[in-house]
């Protein structure tokens, strides 16, 4: 295989040659593993095959979730403040790289790599579907909602990496970003709902934009309400965004991917000035 | 002082300067770094740019390299604006900076071959340029070896042999010696030599001189972001002309000789160390040739009379002193 992007050539190769990158894999899957097995059923006689199955996929697709979610920041937000932190972004800039090919190339790496995540998960994730209850159709959804997440959270990591000149602040601010998109949406949400519930005194009135922030921003929210099968009264609440009925694993995967193209966008016209911010 | 320019220059000028610099600014804060600088550097020069600490040549070389924006003034680089023309710039020249980081976990032939695809070689040429510039900085025997392993002197020649990959006709190195033991000072003055031989046009920093003055063909002397002075060794000595000094050796009769000394024209101080006579002289070599005849026909008896050496570094340490305007 020939790459055309030097970046990404280069920063495979010391991919291949850090300890860190197996570490977390390894971690993965042993974490992996036991998950597995705890979702496996005990009392095979008492579950139906499709729900055995399902739960097994659910399982395997809340890990791996959870990891590209607080795997993505270690990755990205290095891309370009260690290139600083280790002085070795003044040689990249004077050779012919554009801002392009230095920005793709570090984010198609980055990418890269929780591909391979997804892959080492593949044979779990086949298990669940060989056993039945999960549709193709779920899987590929499954599969997108991942990837969109993947992308948003790198083209983030990298845009942040390219402002901050260390890289813990660049890794800190990053990971600060995903705490409030994860569990910031859960108690903001929370504490909207009860804000507006107690302005109307006296009436019980409930506050019609209920989950609002997760619904758009919380990539576990939209991964878990994928497979729950949801009561009609609720679906309209939780899956009518301002009158369109669009699931949120739908609408985040919109937001994500749609926020990384801008991301990726303004990194790279602007990076020539971001790059030497703090100089 | 600095002000932002208000008519452009009209460029190219007759001959097209490897390097020509006009009114170039650069100020952080209310630091001024360089201060209406002006330069014009020659195709096949070698240029020694010297500086005590802080004096601006990083700052002049990065805004060379299209890594810093100036204040105000320009810069070209073979008749290309440096913030204008930053890729075609980046092309002709190649950049050694005075720190830089290596990415450690590739291997040497992988790091230049990285650099070679930055460059938009061909796949087909990097082989023969890689070849071509470690054995120019005799690295062959390290090309499978990791970056990590390399000696300080090692990484030096790594980034010099990075520099002269793509074939820059420029070469523009921010101290390239710095940090580097008297041997590897050798070998990195003994590399310039050769790449002076093939014709290349370098900027070479140093705030050392000595280190430069003999394979360098042309100085700039900088200090708090003003260029004191340019030009050929020999206009930098000229400029310090006006007080070189003389000694003259007397069999006997110093004080005599002395006194003669002192009535002539165009003498300064005078001093008197044992049998020898020394005295500072403005003047011309005719006008110093009558001194001598005047000593002879008022029958001193000389035994020496000479021009003290003024080596480069005396005139830096003037000209950074103030003495000189
Ligand atoms: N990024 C920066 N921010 C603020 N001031 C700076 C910056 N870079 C340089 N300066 C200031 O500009 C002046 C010139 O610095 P420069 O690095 O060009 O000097 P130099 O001649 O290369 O010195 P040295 O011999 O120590 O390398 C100094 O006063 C320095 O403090
Ligand atoms: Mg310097």
């Amino acid at each position: 295989m020939r790459l055309k992007n030097p970046v990404l050539m280069k920063e495979l190769r010391e991919w291949m040659r850090g300890k860190r990158p197996f570490a977390i894999i390894t971690f993965y899957l042993l974490l992996l593993t036991g998950v597995f097995f705890l979702a496996w059923p005990r009392d095979f006689g008492h579950y139906p095959e499709a729900n055995m199955g399902r739960q097994i996929f659910m399982a395997v697709l809340g890990v791996l979730m959870v990891a590209v979610v607080f795997i993505t920041p270690a990755i990205a937000s290095g891309a370009i403040a260690l290139e600083k932190e280790r002085r070795t972004i003044d040689l990249l800039q004077v050779t012919l790289l554009g801002p392009s090919e230095i920005i793709l190339g570090k984010l198609v790496s980055s990418v890269m790599y929780l591909l391979l995540i997804v892959l080492a998960s593949l044979p779990f994730v086949s298990i669940g579907f060989i056993v039945g209850g999960v549709s193709p159709s779920e899987i590929a959804k499954a599969l997108l909602l991942l990837i969109s997440v993947m992308l948003g959270l790198s083209a983030l990591g990298v845009f942040v990496s390219l402002i901050f000149k260390r890289i813990y602040v660049a890794n800190g601010v990053t990971y600060g970003i995903v705490v409030i998109l994860t569990f910031g949406t859960v108690i903001l949400d929370e504490v909207l709902r009860t804000t507006f519930y107690q302005q109307v005194p006296g009436v019980y009135l409930e506050w019609p934009y209920q989950m609002l922030l997760s619904r758009h921003l919380n990539p576990f929210f939209a991964m878990t309400t994928m497979f729950q099968s949801i009561p009609p009264g609720e679906f309209s609440r939780l899956f009518w965004l301002f009158g369109t009925k669009v699931p949120p694993w739908a609408t985040l995967s919109l937001i994500y991917a749609g926020t990384a193209v801008v991301l990726i966008a303004v990194s790279i016209r602007y990076f020539d000035s971001l790059v030497k911010r703090g100089e | 002082m600095c002000r932002p320019q208000t008519s452009k220059q009209n460029y190219p000028s007759q001959v097209i300067a490897v390097i020509e610099i006009v009114d170039l600014c650069k100020s952080y804060g209310n630091v001024d770094a360089l201060v209406d600088l002006n330069l014009k550097i020659k195709k096949g020069e070698v240029f020694g740019f010297i500086g005590p600490n802080g004096a601006g040549k990083t700052t002049t070389i990065k805004i060379l390299a299209t890594l810093t924006a100036p204040s105000s003034g320009e810069a070209y680089v073979s008749g290309y604006d440096v913030t204008e023309e930053p890729y075609k710039v980046r092309g002709l020249l190649g950049y050694m900076p005075d720190f830089f980081g290596m990415y450690d976990s590739l291997k040497v032939w992988e790091y230049l071959d990285f650099f070679a695809a930055s460059y938009r070689m061909p796949q087909a040429e990097r082989r023969d340029a890689i070849e071509n510039v470690l054995s120019l900085t005799h690295l062959e025997e390290k090309a499978e070896s990791f970056v990590a392993g390399l000696s300080r002197g090692m990484r030096q020649r790594l980034c010099l042999a990075k520099t002269l990959l793509h074939d820059p006709e420029l070469l523009i190195l921010d101290e390239p010696a710095s940090g580097l033991d008297p041997r590897a000072r050798v070998e990195i003055k003994e590399l310039l030599n050769g790449l002076k031989d093939a014709g290349k046009t370098i900027f070479v920093s140093s705030h050392i001189l000595p280190e430069l003055s003999d394979i360098c063909t042309t100085f700039g002397i900088i200090e708090k972001g003003n260029l004191l002075l340019s030009g050929s060794k020999e206009k930098i000595m000229e400029a310090i002309r006006g007080v070189r000094r003389i000694k003259a050796k007397v069999l006997s009769d110093t004080k005599k000789a002395a006194s003669l000394i002192e009535s002539e024209k165009g003498v300064g101080s005078i001093k008197i160390d044992g049998k020898e006579v020394q005295f500072e002289f403005n003047g011309s070599d005719l006008e110093l040739a009558r001194v001598f005849e005047n000593l002879v026909t008022a029958g001193v008896l000389i035994v020496g009379f000479s021009e003290i050496e003024t080596n480069l570094e005396d005139v830096f340490m003037k000209i950074t002193r103030g003495e000189l305007a």
